[in-house]
């Protein structure tokens, strides 16, 4: 654990008890204390910021303004052309029957490449959409700058409003040439209508609600690397209007909550269905239900998830998706595990499907399901500030689109994570990939590594 | 509630009313055909054809199952037949090829005895199709049902060879293909080729399903370049309207031209795998020849059942004793729909759909040559 993960989820922690959380915080080193809460709270996840922003509005002594950032730096190298397409696949469209997603280099899940190559016709082998953003890089070992990241946090003085704004910047040379993709990540206003109690209500271009793995979206705050194969579905930021309640129960150290969203897009990420324009007119609503058990050396959060509306690559309303899962985190003694399971289904729409990555043919019946299971444990070395936190990762999924191959795919993900005061991260992780069923066996392992500059 | 609120709500309600609603887009393959009979249904329900055409048209009731009926048309001035296996709506340049594998002992001389070919797309994907890429998979002295999935041929074949492209429409295992020509062809007595037949597999999650297929045979179709990959390039087949404009199923239609190869046992059409249906308005005087209505004219034809559904630019030269059927302008080709009627009268329709060509100019095509 990071020590400005560390702080953000003291913060989060819902009672200021001599945890282990709190514990890390205090052994954080000295930082100017405004600015630092500051970067805590702007990333840190929605279902905390009730905490994180007190019901009474904005703290007298914060800056109105903040301006805050990372840097992603990273350099990978994936095994063969760095996709997961073999190269005598000739199925349409070839991204059904393999995991595209599989050989990823960064915490943005942009893989390696998402090149088809070509059938024995020499004519371009045909893709339908079911893809990841690419890094471009192949096989071929290269630095990446990963992400480039602003954020702007404005608090009003008079009112309990926050206003937030994060942009990314993302240079990728692409084959057309050298090309810098910006994009704004989140924009939204939130306001916490009543000082009693912990709901906040936000509007704008924000965060997942579902499960848990959005909380590591962003690269000063994943353990590791590379997100898990099921952040596709769970991790996508979208607009629309979000509300999130919390109700603490003192005497039992404990804490319900509630977060609900209505979005054009639900929870995929935009490779998947664009959120800047509602397709069919019809909102997507995801909502999570959350226990948490704070102690003093122990922390355990649970949640229930659940999303329901039309998918938004397509414009027939009738269209559904539908999403359910479940999570778990545990914090005890510097170890620290979580998992989360994800159940997909989406319902054949109309053709002419638009993804983030542009237009393509028919909207597919498909169906996924699985888990993935994590555990770090930052160990207990006196070397402050450096922090070592070795980590691992496991995870199954299973695939269809209907009539198509059903595939059974697998990861396991092992890396060090060594933190270094509250500006620099460097990370470094080994993705083993393996087609278990239904996909051809494909050289799509990947080594990257990641320094993450936070300012 | 205030009255913004209010109006905010049918703000968002009216935003709603203007969302997309289902686009139809349909496949039928031998398997919802034969459904279909089985129902005493129609398939190819559209905007095209809104009765659809009745499954009966396509199949016949067989002792075992069900048989392929061959459907009557005209080619190039010649009477021809082509049998339906499929139909797609809304499916225009998005029919694709998938692959199949033969496995073969060794590099392409020796077939694993009795092994199905392996395919991974079936008939209830949208991306089905009777278009294969066919490939050899060296797989050396296996049990024939050793592999069933394509994922477990790229992992262990020890070659995989391109093989060219095939039409083959899977089928249930009980529908055959003993073809005969429709009444009033019959009449000829002409036997028709059998198509060869063949099994398939594929795996589900571990369940093995098995198919039959159909061989038509090779170069029955090209492949055209598009954005989203190379799809099959679909031949322009003409069906003729009705008075309310609705497609006439129960004459005969006109197939596009094509490639004909000369092979021994008779001409061999290229093409034909996948056509376009087309709309033809007709002018009026124009329709169809039928014996029975002019028996004068049919008495003149020296073999008035090469007429018989025919259309021609004006039906009152069926009257003509003296110059039926020279004095006809027919309509029975390509070429003469362009010149005679302009493609201002040839509109493009929703529907495709595959019809290997298995009868031309009065003599079997030879179906899998």
């Amino acid at each position: 654990m990071t020590g400005r993960r560390a702080l953000a989820t003291a913060a989060a922690g819902w009672l200021t008890t001599a945890g282990f959380h709190v514990a890390r915080a205090a052994d954080a080193p000295s930082v100017p204390a405004l600015t630092d809460t500051a970067a805590a709270e702007v990333a840190p996840p929605d279902e905390e910021i009730a905490i994180e922003e007190p019901a009474t509005g904005a703290s007298p002594q914060a800056a109105p303004l903040v301006v805050t950032g990372y840097v992603d730096v990273g350099f990978a190298k994936a095994q063969g052309n760095g996709t997961s397409f073999h190269p005598a696949d000739n199925r349409s469209p070839l991204d059904y029957g393999v995991d595209p997603f599989a050989p990823a280099v960064n915490s943005r899940g942009e893989v390696a490449s998402t090149d088809p190559g070509i059938d024995p016709n020499g004519t371009p082998r045909f893709v339908n959409g079911f893809l990841p953003r690419s890094a471009g890089i192949g096989g071929t070992p290269s630095f990446l700058l990963n992400t480039a990241n602003v954020d702007f946090r404005y608090t009003s003085a008079e009112i309990p409003v926050m206003v937030f704004t994060r942009m990314q910047m993302v240079p990728r040379l692409e084959n057309t040439g050298e090309t810098t993709r910006l994009f704004l990540e989140q924009a939204f206003g939130r306001i916490s209508p009543i000082k009693s109690a912990e709901l906040a209500i936000s509007i704008g271009k924000f965060d997942s609600v579902f499960g848990i793995e959005y909380l590591d979206n962003q690269a000063n705050f994943r353990i590791g690397i590379t997100p898990s194969l099921f952040a596709r579905y769970t991790t996508g930021t979208s607009i629309g209007v979000k509300a999130f309640y919390r109700y603490q129960i003192i005497p039992i150290a404990s804490a319900l909550s509630l977060n609900v969203a209505a979005t054009n897009s639900g929870t995929f990420v935009e490779s998947l269905q664009g959120s800047s324009r509602s397709l069919t007119g019809v909102p997507v609503v995801a909502a999570r239900v959350g226990y948490e058990l704070n102690l003093a050396r122990l922390s355990v959060k649970v949640g229930a998830s659940a999303e329901r509306g039309p998918r938004n690559d397509q414009n027939d309303r009738g269209t559904m998706q539908t999403l359910f899962g479940a999570d778990a985190r545990v914090f005890i003694a510097g170890l620290s595990l979580s998992g989360e399971f994800v159940k997909v289904d989406e319902q054949e729409g109309n053709p002419d499907k638009l993804t983030g990555l542009g237009t393509y043919t028919f909207t597919s019946d498909f169906y996924a399901q699985g888990f993935w299971a994590q555990a770090a444990y930052e160990l207990p070395l006196p070397i402050a500030p450096v922090r070592v936190t070795p980590y691992a990762r496991y995870e199954r999924r299973h695939g269809e689109f209907v009539s198509f191959a059903a595939i059974t795919v697998d990861r396991l993900t092992a890396g060090l994570n060594v933190g270094v005061g509250d500006s620099l991260i460097v990370k470094g992780e080994y993705l083993i990939n393996r087609e278990l069923d239904g996909a051809p066996t494909v050289a799509n392992n990947v080594v990257t590594s990641s320094v993450v500059w936070t300012w | 509630m205030s009255s913004a609120a209010i109006v905010a709500v049918i703000g968002l309600a009216l935003a709603g009313c203007n969302a997309r609603v289902r686009e139809e887009r349909k496949l039928w393959n031998l398997f919802g055909i034969e459904a279909a009979l089985n129902a005493n249904g129609n398939v190819a329900t559209s905007n095209a054809i809104p009765g659809g055409i009745p499954a009966s048209d396509l199949l016949t009731r067989s002792s075992t199952g069900a048989n392929l009926i061959v459907q009557r048309a005209f080619a190039e001035g010649a009477p021809a037949g082509f049998v339906t296996t499929e139909i797609w709506e809304n499916f225009y340049d998005s029919v694709w090829t998938q692959p199949l594998y033969a496995q073969y002992i060794d590099a392409g001389t020796t077939p694993v005895g009795n092994a199905p070919r392996v395919i991974d797309v079936g008939p209830d994907s949208t991306f089905y199709s009777p278009f294969w890429q066919v490939n050899v998979a060296v797989v050396g002295d296996v049990a024939a049902d050793r592999y069933h999935s394509t994922a477990a041929l790229l992992d262990h074949a020890s070659q995989i060879i391109p093989a060219g492209h095939r039409t083959c429409p899977l089928r249930p295992l009980d529908v055959g293909a003993m073809l005969a020509l429709p009444a009033p062809w019959d009449a000829w007595n002409i036997a028709l080729q059998t198509v060869p037949q063949g099994e398939a597999v594929r795996d589900n999650e571990g369940d093995t399903e098995r198919f039959g297929l159909f061989d038509f045979g090779p170069n029955l179709f090209e492949l055209e370049a598009e954005e989203h990959g190379a799809v099959v390039e679909a031949s322009p087949m003409f069906v003729f309207a009705k008075a309310d404009g609705t497609l006439n199923v129960d004459e005969p239609r006109v197939l596009g031209a094509g490639e004909v190869t000369i092979e021994a046992s008779g001409p061999r059409p290229r093409y034909g795998g996948l056509w376009r249906l087309y709309k033809v308005f007709l002018p009026g005087g124009a329709g169809p020849f039928h014996g029975a209505e002019h028996p004068a004219a049919r008495d003149r034809a020296a073999d008035p059942l090469a007429y018989e559904g025919r259309y021609a630019l004006d039906a009152t030269c069926f009257n003509d004793d003296k110059t039926f059927p020279d004095g006809c302008v027919w309509l029975d080709s390509q070429e003469q729909l362009e010149t005679v009627l302009g493609d201002g009268r040839l509109e493009p329709t929703s529907l495709t759909q595959t019809g290997p060509i298995v009868f031309w100019q009065k003599q079997a095509v030879p179906v899998n040559q």
